[in-house]
């Protein structure tokens, strides 16, 4: 066997006996996103995902509101997809929306079924907590299908009906009565079937990324980047404990040695994710149906993360150092890269910067894989990374002095 | 020439402005013991380092078994082991996956490296707690299993360097008759020591250096000539002033007194006589003596001699 292997293999021995390392490299993870799991409440339930909290506040008098509430209370399969609750006091509700108790709210106004029946425009509100914009997104395409179907509805009565449905973040409470600036669209009968239709089909693929899809791969991506801070460590520490002089005075070349300790980073990398991918598996994370997709991205990421131990241990020369400015640094990507919440949530001029993040190529990439995409669509995500990759570990080769 | 296993030429080393190896030139013949003795900082584990291939000198060259450290480092470094003065092991792997692990690194394999490997437990003493992380190991124990690493590919030539410091007498006594063991079986030795006595007892022949430069070489018989039948005579007292240490000066064939921590040192050519006069003088100047000593000529005189100062500060 290579001489490269043996170093990789006796650093993953001493890996392996490194409870802390363990610990945060696989402990931590799977804490946190067993808690969030079970927070998120789909743990133990039967159903393939969490319900989703929302909250209708119906101020209609008439029949149209009624039902609309029936609506999304009485299907089937509505009611797998939302917990839905039925509330009088619409300031009541928009506090449960802004405690985070919802993910969305609808309310429908007083005088929709007059508007309706008098064939003026009319609009619903949806209000959504930015937190949980997935979730919300769903609950505001079912209101939007709802809306049409009845609009549809009232065609044949009536000659022409405009329904159209309002979002609004909670931050934005205070224009609640600003018009929309979309179009209004007519709807014919026909039209309103086949949008049905489309929305209907969205939703089933939407469905998919629930928050505990979110966490579970955002902090498993997040986690394996903390291999970085190990193999920082396994670096500087051959340094500081002298075997790396004793291992240079051995007949072995200087790329071996670098090699394998790379090696030995990148295969702890491999174990971690596997446990990480088998244990959210376990608890219903979907990754999507693309695995190898799934998988080039893991690989990327855990080049791009053993590029990164390279470039640690260059700039940081002894274990304390390592320890102070790696864990910063996984947290920042962790939290410009979407690992923590939403880039979508982030100021609009503030998102592009994810793109300077392992987690945001990462992230962008497996979201796209749970949205369908195929493993075409994710090869300059996997691109990006590979150029990481090489960026960080040719930034810490040039700073080692590879000669000293 | 072709009994030279190594030869340093003209070897000088600089950290930036400090030179710290200063045009060293020696030889060391296959199978000789030879001794490299010298206080901190002297520069033996930088010339160590330059002869292992560590660090590259600032000009001149090393020939080991008749190739360049400069131009085939690799070939010169399957010829030699080295046991490093700071113990460089994986704390957390045991004794055998670190004697397995380096053994590899030199290129053993399969049945020879577990041969090999049990030889080099057995001659460290320590065949019975082969599967103990070296975490848990007392420093003797560290300090034999870092020397069992640097033989395990039976090198022409072992550099160690000051393999005993910081460990129990025991350990050390255990050690030293490894070295010579090692040395009897054929290997050619480079030690280096602060210690004069183990570089008395183990070498055949001694380089004292100092400052980065040989200041003496030869065998101890030969360095002992230098100063003569120079005797030290070792007082251990109290209430020492410098007036007293004056007057010892002035006796008559006192060559030259030291005084540390309550540790009177006179050097002369004829002990036996000054001895008496010493007593008297100290007994005169109320100086309590708790032992008194004479010492025939050794290394550690020969030092002060060359150097005007002690190997030990
Ligand atoms: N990396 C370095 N940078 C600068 N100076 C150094 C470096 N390594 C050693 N020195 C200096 O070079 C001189 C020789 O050091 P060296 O380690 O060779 O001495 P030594 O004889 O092995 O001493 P000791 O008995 O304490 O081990 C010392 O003055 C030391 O301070
Ligand atoms: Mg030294």
């Amino acid at each position: 066997m290579k001489k490269f292997v043996r170093i990789g293999l006796k650093d993953i021995l001493i890996t392996l006996r490194d409870a802390p390392a363990l610990a945060i490299l696989l402990g931590m993870p799977m804490i946190i996103i067993l808690i969030l799991g079970s927070a998120l409440g789909s743990l133990g339930s039967d159903s393939e995902m969490a319900r989703i909290d929302v909250a209708i506040v119906n101020l209609d008098e008439g029949d149209i509101g009624k039902e609309i509430v029936e609506g999304i209370t009485e299907g089937e399969e509505l009611e797998e997809l939302f917990d839905t609750q039925v509330l009088d006091d619409a300031e009541e509700a928009r506090e449960g929306l802004e405690r985070g108790n919802l993910a969305a709210l609808l309310v429908i106004p007083e005088d929709f079924s007059d508007k309706i029946n008098d064939s003026k425009p009319v609009k619903m509100n949806v209000f959504i907590d930015p937190g949980k914009e997935i979730s919300a997104s769903i609950f505001q395409n079912v209101v939007q299908s709802i809306a049409i179907r009845i609009a549809s509805a009232s065609v044949a009565v009536q000659t022409a009906k405009d329904v159209f449905v309002e979002s609004k973040m909670v931050a934005d409470e205070r224009d609640f009565s600003r018009h929309m600036d979309k179009v209004v669209k007519e709807i014919t009968a026909d039209d309103a079937l086949s949008a049905v239709d489309v929305l209907e089909s969205n939703i089933e693929k939407e469905r998919k990324i629930t928050e505990l899809d979110f966490y579970g791969t955002g902090m498993t991506i997040m986690f394996l980047l903390f291999g970085s801070m190990f193999g920082a460590f396994s670096l500087v520490k051959e340094r500081e404990e002298k075997t790396l002089s004793r291992l240079l005075i051995t007949p072995t070349s200087k790329t071996s040695i670098i090699g394998g300790k790379m090696l030995g980073i990148f295969f702890v990398g491999v174990v971690q994710f596997l446990v990480l991918f088998l244990f959210t598996v376990i608890l219903g994370v979907h990754w999507g149906e693309n695995l190898f997709g799934v998988f080039l991205l893991a690989l990327g990421v855990l080049l791009a993360m053993t590029g990164l131990s390279v470039l640690f241990s260059s700039v940081a020369k002894n274990v304390r150092s390592v320890g102070a400015i790696a864990p910063l640094v996984v947290i920042v990507m962790a939290l410009a890269g979407g690992s923590l919440f939403p880039v979508s949530t982030m100021p609009e001029w503030l998102q592009p910067i994810r793109y300077l993040t392992i987690n945001g190529w990462a992230l962008d990439g497996l979201s796209s894989l749970m949205k369908g995409a195929g493993t075409n669509s994710i090869l300059p995500n996997f691109g990006a990374l590979m150029a990481m990759f090489f960026a960080f570990f040719l930034l810490g080769v040039w700073r080692l002095g590879y000669e000293e | 020439m072709a009994d030279n296993i190594v030869i340093i030429k003209d070897l000088i080393k600089k950290y930036s402005d400090f030179v710290a190896v200063d045009g060293i030139n020696l030889e060391i013949q296959a199978g000789e013991l030879f001794g490299l003795l010298g206080p901190n900082g002297a520069g033996k584990t930088t010339t160590i380092s330059i002869i292992s291939c560590l660090l590259k000198p600032a000009s001149g060259d090393v020939f080991v078994g008749g190739y360049s450290v400069k131009k085939y480092p690799t070939k010169a470094k399957v010829l030699m082991g080295v046991v490093p003065q700071d113990i460089a092991l994986y704390p957390t792997l045991t004794a055998l996956e670190n004697l397995n692990f380096w053994g590899r690194m030199y290129g053993l394999s399969g049945a020879l490296l577990k041969e090999r490997v049990e030889e080099a437990l057995e001659l460290a003493g320590l065949i019975e707690r082969t599967k103990e992380r070296v975490q848990n190991y007392s420093g003797g124990m560290k300090r034999r299993l870092n020397i069992a690493i640097g033989i395990l590919h039976h090198p022409k030539v072992l550099l160690m360097d000051e393999p005993t410091v910081g460990i129990d007498p025991q350990s050390r006594n255990h050690i030293l008759e490894t070295v010579k063991r090692l040395n009897r079986a054929g290997t050619a030795i480079i030690y280096t020591s602060h210690y004069m006595e183990e570089v008395e007892i183990l070498c055949d022949k001694v380089g004292i250096i100092d400052h980065g430069k040989i200041i003496a070489m030869g065998t101890a018989d030969e360095l002992k000539k230098l100063i003569g039948d120079e005797h030290a005579i070792i007082v251990q007292a109290e209430n020492v002033d410098d007036d007293v240490i004056d007057a010892l000066n002035q006796l008559r064939y006192v060559d030259c007194v030291n005084y540390h921590e309550d540790e009177i040192e006179v050097l002369s050519k004829h002990g036996g006589r000054v001895l008496s006069k010493v007593v008297s003088v100290l007994n005169q100047a109320d100086v309590h003596i708790n032992s008194i000593d004479i010492k025939e000529p050794n290394l550690e005189a020969v030092f002060l001699h060359l150097t005007g100062k002690s190997l030990r500060d």
